[in-house]
């Protein structure tokens, strides 16, 4: 197999994957934000970084 | 009795999480990828053009990533134009609203060429076998291209163009059959792994050619500009927007790339396949074809693919083109309703609701670039300003972000901000430095429109533009619904001031019965191309007659009255049945049945249809004490609230009469009597059955009512398409009847959806 197709196919994994994972993170984190009631970011932040506090 | 004058308007927001991801899918899966794989195989090789549309779908998810999070904060119509505004002000968003006009424009140029393209290819070549040459068969696409952008301005003129959750089921099934083509090339590639060797010269010119390919067809990652142009139209925008954004680019991506590793499987290498005389590799032979490359490698792979790949580029081009125009014709319009723009943008005709002229300047510059410039041209002239487009909203959501963190509330933030922002920021600017090895002209296209609109910026937009009602109030969100716990609700939609009063007092008798609150509503369609936010400011014409009687009618009863925005009728009621939780509905009816799909009409079938509450249809029902009410019964879901109905607006001397024709299939109406009359507490001698043996129903039915003042007879509950090849006898007896008439349809849940569809 040639270099160029190795690192290509790396690539391609790596970019699919990295859909994937972005999409159902950022999908958790809208089914997080509309569980409860409605929040500016300044308070969702707060609320992050007390929670890695704590 | 508490009197209220005051009418509420609202948006009918009837498109959920499917609808609008469909809506962004359509706009995808189609012309980029037709036009995309034979325009750029032969730059970026086999294993480059999967790279392509892989890398390109990364670029898109971070820029769709910024789309989430600003629709979900701000969920309303203007995607870009609307984000610049908040973000960076006038100037800003009069460049978005400036270059969104164009992409449109030539994006719509686009999908007309790809439209024609395989029409007429397939039309000419394959069914007609005419031998003509290259270059006349060129004049005639660009011909076609021109007829089909005149046919679809006139039908937006027309405002006609409304095509709801059939669309959507049009854009799943052209998505499934893009995959499965991947699938098909998939099992090709297990069958014979000789082909994989067709991924040799992975990436024969070099990894940079990666990005000029993938700048050249970033048009075919553009939905979620749609999607977020749909902002005031989709339920639950905080949740569903986000998502289908998201969505959208992960589905799209992984179709691309399943069906380009398909286009190049589908081609075995060998002796046979040569350009000019010269053997070469398969990629090379489709690259040979150019935009037509596509459709030569699936012709190689699946039987019929000329007439399966015509027939799936005429559905994905023609909606795409459809969409492409009204969203170019909203952009000029906000810019004229926001004085960047002559005032002329803004007008609306009077009898078709449609701003007019920003259709045909659009459509101007659609007949344009679909007349004058190549294909491959203006295919990367779309995705060039789309770039642009999307350069400024990654910049519009780390400046929002920082700056109005304590105003806006999110129903999605981006992990890792402003990381994803600002990779797609360099990775535009990348595209659009390499563009110039793919299309120079598109280049100095896009580039000239740009330097125009500082021009007329400079020189008109910043003495004219006006301060409108939405910079200022930028925060506005619709109250929830409260509902009172065990209290029934009834809603009367109200489409025609003349007859309002007297179905109210009907309503009236039937709301006192059942003890419940009555809200009155009247449905406002709305065009397309203008915005729902924008219906309320400038669709006053024969609106006034309406919210005169519902005022009238608040002051008098005690009901809520709303004016509801929406697209479509049908579907505006059913969303607002659903959102404030509707136990029956009452609506009028003319009493003139549409020939031909529907039983009663387009707006009443849908909702006997699909409608989760009960629903009652009045016809010529006046205001006033009836006598005899004849109830023709048979037995079905709705005789029991045909009879319910009947005893409701019964006064004490009124007489009842179920009624039975008995043909065969015999049915005791005395049987129904006995087993409702405690339920209701009515007294038996106001009550009574009567059967009558004839052949003809529908005539026993109508001679029988001659004796009586009013009918109320339950609809069909025949499955939904049977009607159009048998009819169905009591929207046939509601017809012809002259009488005060009231048809009744019960919601049983599950079992009526099912009934209704099988």
């Amino acid at each position: 197999m040639e270099a160029s197709m190795t690192l290509g196919l790396i690539v391609l994994a790596i970019a699919v994957l990295c859909i994937i994972v972005l999409v159902a993170w950022s999908c958790r984190i809208i089914d997080r934000l509309n569980q409860g009631e409605e929040k500016t970011s300044r308070q969702i932040i707060k609320e992050q970084k007390n929670g890695s506090q704590n | 009795m508490a009197a209220r004058t005051e009418v509420h308007s609202e948006l009918s927001r009837d498109l959920n999480l499917f609808h609008v991801t469909m809506m962004g899918l359509g706009m995808m899966i189609g012309a980029g990828v037709f036009l995309g794989i034979g325009n750029c195989i032969g730059l970026v090789g086999p294993g480059g053009l999967l790279l392509t549309f892989a890398l390109n779908g990364v670029i898109a998810l971070f820029t769709a990533m910024s789309y989430a999070e600003l629709s979900s904060a701000i969920p309303r119509a203007g995607g870009a134009y609307n984000f610049a505004r908040i973000g960076y002000g006038r100037q800003a968003s009069f460049i978005a609203g400036w270059m969104e006009w164009f992409a449109s424009s030539v994006a719509g140029a686009m999908y007309a060429m790809t439209f024609s393209l395989y029409t007429m290819r397939f039309i000419l070549t394959t069914w007609l076998k005419l031998d003509i040459s290259e270059n006349t068969f060129g004049l005639v696409v660009k011909a076609a291209a021109v007829g089909a952008a005149v046919l679809f301005i006139y039908i937006n003129y027309r405002g006609a163009s409304e095509t709801g959750k059939i669309g959507a089921i049009v854009t799943l099934l052209q998505t499934a059959f893009m995959f499965v083509i991947g699938i098909i090339g998939v099992i090709i590639a297990i069958k014979d792994p000789s082909r994989l060797a067709n991924f040799h010269d992975f990436i024969p010119h070099g990894w940079l050619k990666l990005a000029v390919t993938m700048g050249a067809i970033y048009v075919a990652f553009e939905g979620y500009e749609v999607i977020a142009q749909a902002g005031d139209e989709v339920s639950n925008p905080k949740k569903n927007l986000p998502k289908a954004m998201l969505l959208s680019v992960l589905v799209v991506t992984l179709t691309y790339v399943v069906v380009t590793f398909a286009t190049i499987v589908a081609v075995k290498a060998g002796p046979g396949l040569t350009v000019a005389g010269k053997q070469v590799q398969p990629w090379q032979w489709i690259g040979s074809f150019n935009e037509e490359g596509f459709r030569h490698a699936v012709g190689r792979m699946i039987p019929y693919a000329n007439l399966l790949l015509t027939l799936a580029v005429i559905f994905s081009s023609t909606s795409a083109l459809n969409a492409t125009i009204y969203s170019g014709t909203r952009a000029s319009y906000a810019l004229g309703r926001d004085a960047m723009l002559p005032k002329a943008f803004a007008r609306i005709s009077g009898s078709r609701k449609t701003p007019w002229f920003a259709l045909i300047m659009t459509g101007v510059i659609v007949i344009c670039l679909a007349g004058l410039f190549p294909i491959k041209e203006v295919q990367a002239a779309a995705s060039l300003t789309f770039l642009v487009l999307f350069f400024l909203v990654n910049l519009c959501v780390i400046k929002i972000r920082r700056s109005m963190s304590d105003e806006l509330t999110y129903g999605y933030l981006m992990p890792l901000f402003p990381l994803f922002p600002i990779l797609a920021i360099i990775c535009q600017l990348t595209l659009v430095f390499f563009m110039h090895e793919f299309s120079v002209s598109a280049l100095v296209t896009a580039g000239t429109w740009l330097i125009f609109g500082f021009i007329v910026y400079w020189l008109y937009s910043r003495f004219h533009a006006v301060a409108t009602e939405d910079e200022i109030h930028v925060l506005e969100e619709e109250a929830a619904v409260t509902v009172e716990p065990g209290k029934a609700r009834v809603m009367l939609a109200v489409a025609n001031p003349a007859n309002a009063l007297s179905m109210v007092k009907n309503t009236y008798k039937i709301c006192s019965q059942k003890k419940a609150s009555l809200e009155l509503i009247h449905m406002v369609p709305v065009p397309d191309l203008v915005p729902l936010t924008d219906a309320d400011k400038y669709l006053h014409e024969g609106k006034e007659g309406i919210t005169e009687t519902i005022l009238y009618l608040g002051g008098h009863f005690d009901v809520s009255s709303t004016l509801r925005y929406c697209r479509n009728i049908a579907r505006g009621i059913l969303s607002a049945l659903r959102q404030k939780k509707i136990n029956l509905l009452i609506m009028g009816w003319h009493g003139r049945r549409n020939n031909g799909l529907f039983s009663v009409g387009s707006t009443v079938d849908p909702l006997l249809e699909s409608s989760p509450c009960d629903v009652i249809i009045m016809k010529n029902c006046g205001d006033r004490e009836y006598e005899n009410i004849l109830v023709p019964v048979a037995g079905g879901p709705n005789s029991k609230l045909a009879l319910e109905t009947a005893l409701t607006l019964a006064s004490k001397k009124t007489k009842v009469t179920l009624f039975s024709v008995v043909n065969g299939r015999s049915f005791d109406p005395s049987t129904l009597l006995t087993l409702n009359l405690k339920e209701f507490g009515v007294r038996p001698e106001n009550v009574s059955a009567k059967s009558v043996p004839s052949h003809d129903v529908k005539q026993a039915i109508l001679d029988e009512a001659e004796s009586y003042d009013m009918m109320i007879i339950g609809a069909s509950n025949k499955p939904m398409l049977s009607h159009v090849f048998h009819g169905t006898l009591p929207e046939e007896v509601a017809e012809v009847c002259d009488k005060p008439l009231i048809m009744v349809s019960a919601n049983r849940g599950l079992r009526s959806w099912i009934r209704r569809w099988i």
